[in-house]
């Protein structure tokens, strides 16, 4: 059995929270005067190719990110999305994400406007939920972590507390 | 509202609080020699990963959702610190070894074998009877934090074991089981088995087939989160029947006879998302010793024992439920690719049925309460205890219970973890000339 402690799960639990949460101060970085840094451009660039394996995904449901972590993220974007687009009804899933890893991808590379500030909003929300979602998720990991599946398994009986 | 000052205050404290508790700690401690200080530097890693974000603090003009995405990382932060506590008893097992010596050497050639010569080995006795193991347990975050750099980069390796069966040898070779989780993340394994898979026609239609009708059943999930589902299920299971394969050519048939005590008693042929049911290891398991010779030594040694091994994989093939029935049924027509891949990475460290011979004159050495370290050259430390299983046979029966009645055996393994320790003694020894 793996990781008796869920560590390794927690771990890469909170790395996708903080990922998220770092995509977030980077976005606000892209949109403000001060200077972007080599490994913000890189966490914006990251988001959006994950941006579009979550698109190609919707394109082709065999295809799915080789990583454990790829598979995890877009699996949380397209549970994101599919609510964003719930108050937005005029558009679709593939067209909200394709905005969302086009107007990244600018910002990665320098190239937003004053006026680029608007389109960046929904990223913004879409990550902040990503990073909302994986805070839950590492609370249940912890509240999980006395609930271990047996080497064999078989699920075992739970403690009351 | 998070993310206000009052609760970045709080967050940056109670962060400050735990690293600086944790710090203190004297089980974190330097230790002396080698072993526990990769892993001690990988939680030391931990605070400097998260101390490294504490001091990206936005100013309190900040917009709310970078405000409130900052305090969002300081709590995960201090998850992860509390999670560390786990790592502090782990250190203190390094200071007082409790694990059988002998098998502490044959477990860490098995670590050589199959990830490799960088590896920090630590064995920790568990209160629950379980058999667990973690690799970088901290790896994920600290590698996610922008601009900060690595201490380490030995891997730490943590076994978990039962604190009762420290020296229940027999049932050691599940730490190879155990290991093949550090090698399949080391060499990128469960990603070389599943391109094979991708690459066949046959695999991608019944993937196509199976997320269609199950779409079909469950109308309120999507096709994506069908396939993804199928998918993360498919990797888990390669990754366990990895970890099989691996412990077979580190132990040969002394891990599917240690497998067969630690897991039939629990549970027979049901699948769980991670595992396999039993039924299906064991015939992966079969054919893989077959297939690498084993198969007459383990017909001559233990004939009842195979006969049942051979009943319950016979059981492979019952009915399990859509998603399940997939995994077992492309995992059992690619048994080939899963050898293929443990074969390949255990390379010249396989033990080879040849070894059959030198656990023969363990086992009757054994038979005689002698210890089996050799007549000649010193035995291999896995021969040796291929040969206490022979003799546990021998004496014990060659059947379920008798195989239950040889892990209560303890002048047998105390004997068989002695001449381990002391053959790989022996064969390091470099006399002076």
């Amino acid at each position: 059995m793996r990781d008796l402690q869920h560590l390794e799960e927690l771990s890469s639990t909170a790395a996708l929270g903080l990922w998220a949460d770092d995509v977030v101060l980077a976005v606000d970085r892209a949109t403000s005067s001060a200077s972007l840094s080599d490994a913000q451009a890189g966490v914006l660039r990251e988001a959006s190719e994950m941006l579009e394996a979550a698109l190609e995904r919707t394109e082709h449901p065999l295809t799915t990110p080789k990583t454990a972590r790829g598979l995890a993220a877009t699996d949380t974007a397209l549970t994101v999305v599919a609510t964003l687009v719930q108050g937005q009804p005029e558009k679709s899933e593939r067209e909200l994400l394709t905005a969302m890893a086009s107007v990244l991808r600018e910002a990665a590379d320098g190239a937003l406007t004053m006026d680029d500030a608007e389109r960046l909003s929904p990223v913004m929300d879409l990550f902040g939920m990503v990073g909302e979602h994986q805070l839950i998720a590492s609370n249940s990991v912890l509240t999980s972590r006395k609930e271990a599946r047996a080497w064999t398994g078989a699920p075992a009986i739970s403690g009351s507390s | 509202m998070d993310g206000r000052a009052s609760d970045l205050g709080l967050l940056l404290a109670a962060a400050r609080h735990e690293v600086e508790g944790l710090r203190d700690d004297p089980r974190l401690g330097e230790l002396r020699g080698n072993r526990g200080t990769a892993l001690r530097c990988h939680v030391l890693d931990l605070f400097g990963a998260v101390e490294h974000r504490m001091a990206q603090e936005p100013s309190s003009t900040a917009p709310e959702p970078v405000r409130r995405a900052f305090a969002r990382s300081l709590r995960q932060g201090i998850h992860m610190l509390r999670g560390a506590h786990a790592a502090l008893p782990w250190l203190a097992a390094t200071r007082v070894p409790n694990l059988n010596l002998g098998s502490l050497y044959m477990t860490e050639e098995c670590a050589r074998i199959l990830v490799g010569t960088d590896v920090d080995l630590v064995v920790v006795p568990n209160p629950e009877y379980m058999y667990a193991t973690t690799s970088w347990p901290f790896s994920a975050v600290i590698d996610n934090t922008p601009g900060f750099t690595l201490s380490t980069t030995r891997r730490p390796i943590v076994l978990n074991y039962p604190l009762s069966d420290s020296d229940r040898l027999l049932l050691h070779p599940i730490f190879a089981h155990e290991l093949g989780h550090a090698s399949a993340d080391e060499h990128g394994l469960v990603g070389t088995v599943e391109a094979e898979l991708d690459g066949d026609p046959s695999f991608t239609a019944a993937l196509q087939q199976t997320v269609d009708d199950i779409a079909a059943n469950w109308t309120a999930m999507p096709k994506t989160q069908i396939s993804g589902m199928l998918r993360g299920g498919l990797r888990d299971w390669i990754e366990e029947l990895l970890c099989d394969h691996l412990a077979i050519e580190a132990s040969g048939p002394a891990f599917i006879w240690a497998f067969a005590m630690f897991v039939m008693p629990l549970s027979y042929g049901e699948p769980g998302s991670e595992h396999p049911p039993n039924t299906v290891r064991m015939r992966l398991a079969l054919d893989h010793l077959a297939r690498r010779g084993w198969r007459p030594y383990m017909e001559r040694v233990a004939p009842g024992v195979t006969a049942w091994l051979d009943g319950i994989a016979g059981d492979a093939s019952s009915h399990l439920d859509i998603q399940f029935a997939f995994l077992r049924d492309q995992l059992l027509s690619h048994a080939a690719v899963l050898q293929d891949a443990a074969i390949a990475r255990a390379g010249a460290g396989s033990l080879d049925p040849a070894a059959s011979e030198a656990a023969g004159e363990a086992a009757g050495l054994l038979s005689r309460l002698i210890m089996p370290v050799g007549l000649g050259d010193p035995l291999e430390g896995r021969a040796i205890l291929l040969g206490g299983w022979e003799q546990a046979f021998r004496e014990h029966g060659d059947s379920p219970p008798g195989m239950v009645r040889a892990l209560t055996d303890r002048r047998l393994q105390d004997l068989i973890g002695k001449a381990i320790e002391m053959s790989t003694v022996a064969a390091a020894w470099e006399p002076e000339t």
